[in-house]
């Protein structure tokens, strides 16, 4: 009855396969010619192991009972006497063994503690970091290749992504310089002074998740984060209009140099990226 | 004296065996890499003071432009991608490279605009270069699946692979509840 | 001499009966019984396919200029991690396929525990006395999404370092702790020096060492336990019923072990993922849209994206916006799944030890709780890929957020009614109807049909994905010059068009055909404008050479002179 022909077939393929896979490796190596000997050098043996046990092995049904997991009442209170074992009798020695156990309990807790210390090694104090990026006054506000940005440079609605000047690697400090449509343009308050030459800055780095918020539409003006679809207007002080993000995209104040390039009139007045507890401490 | 004569053909025969395993081992040019491939890169901070071994080529410097100016809507793999109220940033597929020059020096509809002070004739050049590349890249993987990324590949692993262990298993085990 | 060595390990050790009891163990046939063995193998062929890929990976931030083979990034700059990632993929002899299977492999870890988990709570296997192996069970799929998601972040690729950027925002977010805890995560404000070789130790030891501790576990409760059956002829609670262990079952199950090998070969080598050489190294400042993680943590992505712009802020403090859709939510699933057995219990008052399945198809309220927390789970997923899908659908995203956003609440309701009245309506016609007993159904033909078809689908794949051992030849660079050839209408085509449309009439910019001012500029103020811009016009230099710039020229005032 068993059909010996589907183990025979299969494990043949799987030989020949395991042949084929050794030339193409020796030959340089193919990745789907690889993945596919390998699909069938593994495809063979198991097809083959299964037909063969399906055909050639007992497959009759076996019946075994189960037995209660739980144990006897009788075995449950023996276990508890055994565990109890040192208990009883002397009531000054439980005493003396219960205040031992406790100071037990403080040694093990007081090593538990100096276990935690060297956590602390792993990283700073982290709020410092969170607050500051390296924008300070007067300096100049580079490409990713380094060059400084001239005043005039940009056309209206053309955009470039700058970065502190020597920090172009840093995770905080990308930012935005847009020049703006004049007419579109509503400049938030107090912050009149902030933009130069129609140009505005904003922190290119997402309030919400921290993905840098790359997709600019020119014509509607705004910012879109393609991460989670935060969306800032940026002719309205980049304030959220869409999306899960609660805070405008922190604006850099700008200025001209006495070079006529674009500087930074000081760091970010806010920490730029998302929230964190005591956020607004640091505002 | 048969036994020990049958052993002592099985040891020669797994012998013989063995050694052409090892020697086809050896006459492999080499186990890991290829030859020409260099040992890494260059120390970034040595750079300084050597050339790298490699320099950048037009093509990875367009990369480079490509990803910092580009991605962001048109999507690594130059795939496209969804804008703001039923906008979209198209593929690349299909444009010439004029139309890519002009795209990018013109900004048409919602795309901004990239001056020659912003990116110099040059650098349109890479762009472009690497866009067409783009068009048609290194598919050394298989089936690039629309170069979409994880989600498409999570429909595959779904679609493809659970369904197909799930048939094998339903071939391999009884199938009645 | 086998003879011999048995003999010596039961004289030291008493194997023989420890050896029989293993090999008489009765295992009940169902082919959902062996989702968890998949589960298995796929681990198995994931520290099997990691641990090649260690010994080529180096996982160091320090900063080298690429020199390998792949002329698109050659002399970039880029981690040693993503160097030699990309080494794997071009240089490593079968590097990349390993890299592939290793990569399917963890996609189909998760998938299998998903299906493996629904089985569990469709048939009810969890309730007593299983409910402490659920719980093991739970932790291992949460651990899987951890290494998942540690090992997409080793890379160092820009998709890696997007996906690692939203996960320090989410630590950062957490109430008191965050900015403490993301500091001592990454050694630092993001990106952090040391995050790389931090998360090379979590995903190559910690976690599968827990992985593997707790995949121990949860079979040594499984054999302790013995496996459930469904009820049918003969099965009662106190018996089991199915095959030996020995010979028959363990040949299929190392049949299994192989097929799934073989489903996990073929994705490796004939269906790419993550062509990390497409996404460039890791840079702060850049994105790519279509950033997603692999679909065990896209149902998370998916929450952040639908989650309103809401926070609770109460100066000086603020619980801010990731922390909801991600840990609280995520903490809230895993928190129902521990506690779902004993809830059930409670609620249903039934503390009895069950061996015996339920049929989903009988079960009016826990198959519709499973089934609406399915359909949640799929909006969330999809709205975690919503900006692809939107271009899929051309339809807005932002529509496309608002639906899915009432879809999360409202889909699951809906299935839960329609799926409980189907269910009590199914149950009130079998009581009607008494119905008689379940055909027997013998193997079929139909599996082989369907293997048929996926290999076809395969070859296609093949035919349509090999791809030559390219010689990475580096292009040549496109220059203004190469549009040389192309007529002026053509020209006009492909770089005006867009903007001043086909026959001059405007698009976003200005008509420019007769009657218009253009038509009364010169033609050398026209070239001018081209060059250098005029109000929102940009300057369009290095498109198009000034004799090309004529021959457009020509064809406008061609144009305009039809017009």
């Amino acid at each position: 009855m068993p059909n010996p022909r589907v183990p025979r077939v299969a494990f043949g393929v799987t030989i020949l396969s395991g042949i084929g896979l050794l030339v193409v490796y020796g030959t340089g190596g193919q990745p789907q010619l690889e993945g596919l000997l390998w699909f069938y050098a593994l495809a063979g043996l198991g097809v083959g192991i299964i037909v063969g046990a399906n055909n050639y092995l007992p497959n009759e049904e076996s019946e075994e009972e189960r037995h209660p997991l739980a144990s006897s009442e009788e075995m449950l209170a023996a276990a508890r006497a055994d565990f109890h074992r040192a208990d009883g009798g002397d009531e000054a020695l439980d005493a003396e063994r219960r205040s031992l156990l406790r100071l037990l309990a403080g040694a093990f807790a007081a090593i538990g503690v100096a276990v935690v210390f060297p956590i602390r090694s792993l990283g700073p104090h982290p709020s410092d970091d969170l607050r500051e990026t390296d924008f300070a006054k007067g300096v100049r506000l580079v490409t990713v290749d380094g060059a400084p940005v001239k005043s005039g440079q940009l056309g209206v609605g053309e955009l470039l992504t700058v970065f502190p000047e020597g920090h172009t690697r840093a995770g905080d400090s990308p930012t935005l310089l847009i020049r703006y449509d004049e007419e579109e343009f509503l400049p938030a308050g107090g912050r009149a002074s902030w933009v130069t030459d129609g140009m505005v800055a904003y922190s290119k780095i997402c309030t919400h998740a921290a993905c840098a918020v790359g997709l600019y539409q020119n014509v509607t003006g705004l910012l879109l984060c393609p991460c989670h679809q935060s969306t800032f207007d940026v002719n309205n002080a980049c304030t959220p209009t869409f999306g899960p993000a609660t805070r405008p995209l922190p604006q850099l104040p700008i200025a001209i140099d006495s070079e006529g390039f674009v500087v930074a009139q000081s760091d970010y007045p806010e920490p730029v990226g998302p929230g964190y507890w005591d956020r607004m401490n640091n505002v | 004296m048969q036994g020990i004569r049958f052993r002592r053909r099985h040891i020669s025969r797994a012998g013989v065996s063995l050694l052409v395993v090892v020697l086809l081992f050896v006459a492999f040019p080499s186990l890991a890499t290829d030859e020409d491939a260099p040992e890494q890169g260059t120390d970034a901070e040595e750079s300084e003071h050597f050339e790298p071994i490699v320099p950048r080529n037009d093509l990875s410097i367009g990369g480079e432009l490509y990803r910092s100016e580009c991605s962001a809507c048109h999507a690594a793999t130059g795939i496209g991608g969804t804008l703001s109220f039923r906008d979209n940033a198209p593929p690349l597929k299909g444009f010439s490279a004029l139309e890519l020059a002009a795209a990018i020096r013109g900004g048409p509809g919602e795309m901004p605009f990239f001056g020659p002070d912003s990116i110099s004739d040059k650098e349109l050049e890479q762009i472009v270069t690497y866009s067409l590349y783009l068009q048609n890249p290194e598919d050394l993987g298989g089936a690039p699946i629309g170069r979409v990324g994880p989600v498409m590949e999570g429909l595959v692993a779904w679609a493809v692979g659970m369904s197909a262990i799930v048939l094998g298993l339903m071939w391999i085990g009884d199938r009645r509840a | 001499m086998i003879r011999g060595i048995v003999r010596a390990f039961d004289e030291r050790l008493g194997t023989a009966r420890m050896t029989r009891e293993v090999l008489n163990k009765v295992f009940p046939d169902h082919w959902s019984f062996l989702l968890g063995e998949v589960i298995l193998y796929c681990f198995i062929i994931l520290v099997a396919t990691g641990v090649y890929l260690t010994l080529f990976f180096d996982a160091s931030q320090q900063e080298v200029l690429y020199a390998g083979s792949y002329v698109p990034l050659q002399g970039v700059q880029m981690s040693r991690a993503y160097a030699s990632a990309l080494d794997i993929t071009f240089s490593v002899r079968s590097g990349l396929v390993v890299r592939q299977v290793h990569h399917w492999a963890a996609l189909l870890f998760a998938a299998s525990m998903v299906t493996h988990l629904l089985r569990t709570f469709f048939t009810a296997a969890f309730r007593k006395p299983r409910e402490l192996n659920w719980a093991v069970g739970v932790t291992l799929l949460m651990l899987a999404m951890v290494n998942g998601f540690t090992g997409y972040s080793l890379v160092d690729d820009q998709l890696s370092g997007t996906g690692l950027r939203i996960g320090y925002s989410i630590v950062l977010s957490i109430p008191f702790v965050g900015p403490w805890l993301s500091s001592l995560l990454l050694g630092g404000e993001f990106p952090g020096a040391d995050i790389i070789s931090r998360l090379f130790v979590l995903h190559v030891m910690i976690v599968p060492s827990i992985i593997t501790l707790l995949l121990v576990v949860h079979m040594v409760i499984l054999v302790r336990q013995k496996h459930t059956q469904f009820p049918g002829r003969g099965r009662r609670e106190g018996n089991i019923i199915g095959l030996r262990l020995w010979p028959t079952y363990a040949m299929k199950a190392v049949g299994v072990f192989f097929l799934t090998g073989a489903v996990l070969a073929l994705m490796g080598g004939l269906i790419q993922i993550n062509p990390i050489w497409m996404f460039g190294p890791f840079r702060a400042a850049d994105v790519s849209s279509a950033s997603q993680p692999d679909w065990y943590v896209g149902w998370l992505e998916g929450a952040l994206r639908l989650m309103p712009a809401w926070e609770l802020r109460a100066s000086p403090f603020e619980v801010p916006n990731p922390f909801y859709p991600s840990l609280v939510l995520a903490g809230g699933v895993f928190l129902v799944l521990y506690a779902w057995p004993w809830m059930e219990a409670r609620l249903t008052r039934d503390h009895e030890i069950h061996h015996l399945l339920d049929r989903p198809s009988e079960r009016p309220v826990r198959t519709p709780i499973g089934l609406a927390a399915i359909s949640f789970f799929a909006v969330l997923f999809v709205a975690g890929g919503d900006d692809v899908i939107a271009v899929w659908l051309d339809m807005s995203v932002n529509t496309m957020v608002r639906i899915l956003q009432l879809l999360a609440i409202v889909l699951p309701i809906v299935v839960f009614l329609v799926s409980r009245s189907a269910i009590r309506l199914r149950l009130r016609k079998q009581q009607e109807k008494a119905e008689p007993f379940c055909p027997r159904v013998g193997h079929s033909r139909w599996e082989a049909r369907t293997l048929a078809a996926l290999v076809l689908v395969f070859v296609w794949f093949t035919v349509t994905s090999l791809s030559s051992p390219s010689p990475h030849v580096l292009p040549e660079t496109w220059t203004a010059k190469a549009n040389a050839g192309m007529s002026g209408a053509q020209m006009y085509e492909a770089a005006c068009a867009q903007c001043h449309g086909q026959n001059l009439e405007g698009v976003f910019g200005p008509a420019i055909g007769a009657g218009t001012d253009s038509e009364d500029m010169s033609d050398t103020l026209i070239q001018a404008v081209v060059f250098a811009g005029i109000g929102k016009m940009p300057p369009m230099p290095g498109v198009l050479t000034e004799i090309q710039v004529q021959e457009v020229i020509a064809f406008i005032r061609q144009l305009q002179g039809i017009g």
